[in-house]
């Protein structure tokens, strides 16, 4: 690493790697590409670290936006430990479980979308087919899961899903074959929430809301160290971080996120403010980047995983 | 037999179905197109004839419920007893006794011809007649 305290300007070259990419990044050090690197440098050393678990927190439409590979990867490959996300993030990776897909190139006429039977999330398209597809299924699941219980951890029936599903590119089946657990609290307010509710107005199959903590906390005491991934806010951004309360806070966290901090909210505040609330402990390794997560995350994954493979951690 | 199964597209307001295991008026149908929720859905209210409770479900058009047999009976008043009245039906000749409507109170009268129903196992005083 070059004389840090000089901004050294971007190299680019015909070809350029990763690696070599965000050294690049690391060189200038400042502005977005000083926490691109610092962010990758403080993931590969989460990855190597083998006393510290990953917390992955999942929000906004991640697996919409094309990073359910990434996630389910992340998965399969044992780097993750726990998984914090929203009910849509699960209800998406079900809908493409089922056959159904996300599209892109379909406009912005939004009154026409809906007559089509499109809705639209940004730039990205959904279809009722595959929602009806999809009801069809959750439905037959469900049924299977009611059959042998009334009242399940929201965690435990994410599971109960999870054993139900056969397409090897889910994050819901990868979790539950390599047992990962996925937390959601918030899993109501979403379709799978609205199926399940609907399903119980003629079969009983309860949501025990409070019956993840005890096991989420134990995961925490039993890590020697914790360390948070967070894309986006919401949700399953104070869930990762205030699960660590008890113990002290997180001991190490990274944040891709495009909220801002003015209005005080969660999603948009500095890493650093969790450490008034022992959410992250004094001293530990925080790391903000401000942008898109479709583009940061693959970016400082492929630039950890590199950094991993290539041992300049030791 | 005191129920059958239907499609939920078939129901009609006036009609009846079962909700929360009870036999019930349908007074309003809604229905939403296909979209992010799966198929085409209709929210179905109804008034529980027996308990007179409000009841509402949503499901999907395709999908089947079950609705109660309504049998339509005749009988005769035999005997006031406080809050409920004896009455005979006029086919069977069964004896037996149901509460009285508190619109109906005034027009009951020894002799009088009712009309009162009979679904999942209860019966209703519904008019008088003549």
């Amino acid at each position: 690493m070059k004389d840090d305290h000089q901004v050294n300007h971007v190299k680019i070259s015909k070809g350029m790697k990763i690696s070599d990419f965000i050294e690049e990044m690391g060189n200038t050090g400042v502005l977005g590409a000083g926490r691109v690197y610092r962010a990758t440098k403080l993931l590969s050393e989460m990855i190597e670290d083998p006393e510290l678990n990953i917390f992955l927190s999942v929000a906004g439409p991640m697996v919409p936006g094309g990073m359910r590979d990434i996630i389910a990867d992340l998965i399969k490959k044992g780097i993750i430990k726990v998984i914090i996300t929203s009910g849509a993030n699960l209800t998406h990776d079900l809908l493409e479980s089922f056959g159904g897909s996300h599209y892109r190139n379909y406009g912005f006429d939004d009154e026409k979308l809906h007559d089509s039977g499109m809705g639209r999330i940004g730039d990205i398209y959904t279809k009722s087919e595959d929602f009806e597809i999809f009801e069809n299924e959750i439905n037959h699941i469900l049924e299977k899961i009611a059959s042998e219980t009334e009242i399940t951890s929201i965690q435990e029936f994410i599971y109960h899903v999870g054993t139900q599903i056969t397409d090897e590119n889910s994050i819901i089946k990868a979790a539950a074959d390599n047992n990962v657990p996925i937390y959601a609290p918030g899993i109501i307010d979403s379709m799978l929430g609205l199926q399940l509710w609907m399903f119980n107005q003629s079969k009983k199959l309860c949501l025990d809301a409070v019956a993840d903590m005890h096991q989420l906390s134990d995961i925490v005491f039993e890590s020697e160290k914790v360390g948070a991934v967070i894309l986006g806010g919401g949700l399953p951004k104070h869930y990762a971080l205030a699960s660590n309360l008890l113990k002290g806070g997180v001991d190490a966290a990274i944040q891709i996120t495009m909220d801002r901090s003015e209005t005080g909210s969660l999603s948009g505040a500095p890493l650093e403010e969790a450490k008034s609330w022992a959410k992250a402990r004094a001293g530990s390794n925080l790391v903000t980047v401000i942008g898109d997560a479709t583009v940061l995350f693959p970016l400082i994954l492929a630039g950890a995983l590199d950094l991993v493979d290539s041992g300049e951690n030791e | 037999m005191s129920k059958k199964v239907v499609e939920v597209k078939t129901l009609k307001v006036g009609k009846y179905v079962i909700l929360g295991g009870e036999a019930s008026k349908i007074t309003s149908i809604s229905t939403s197109s296909p979209g992010k929720h799966g198929s085409a859905k209709a929210r179905v209210e109804a008034v529980g004839i027996f308990d007179t409770q409000k009841r509402s479900i949503v499901k999907p058009v395709d999908t089947k419920i079950d609705i109660p047999i309504i049998d339509k009976r005749t009988g005769q008043v035999l005997a006031l007893m406080g809050s409920d009245v004896q009455l005979m039906d006029l086919e069977t000749y069964e004896t037996f006794e149901i509460p009285i409507p508190d619109d109906l109170r005034d027009q009951l009268l020894e002799g009088v011809e009712v009309e009162y129903i009979l679904a999942m196992g209860n019966k209703k005083l519904m008019i008088t007649k003549g």
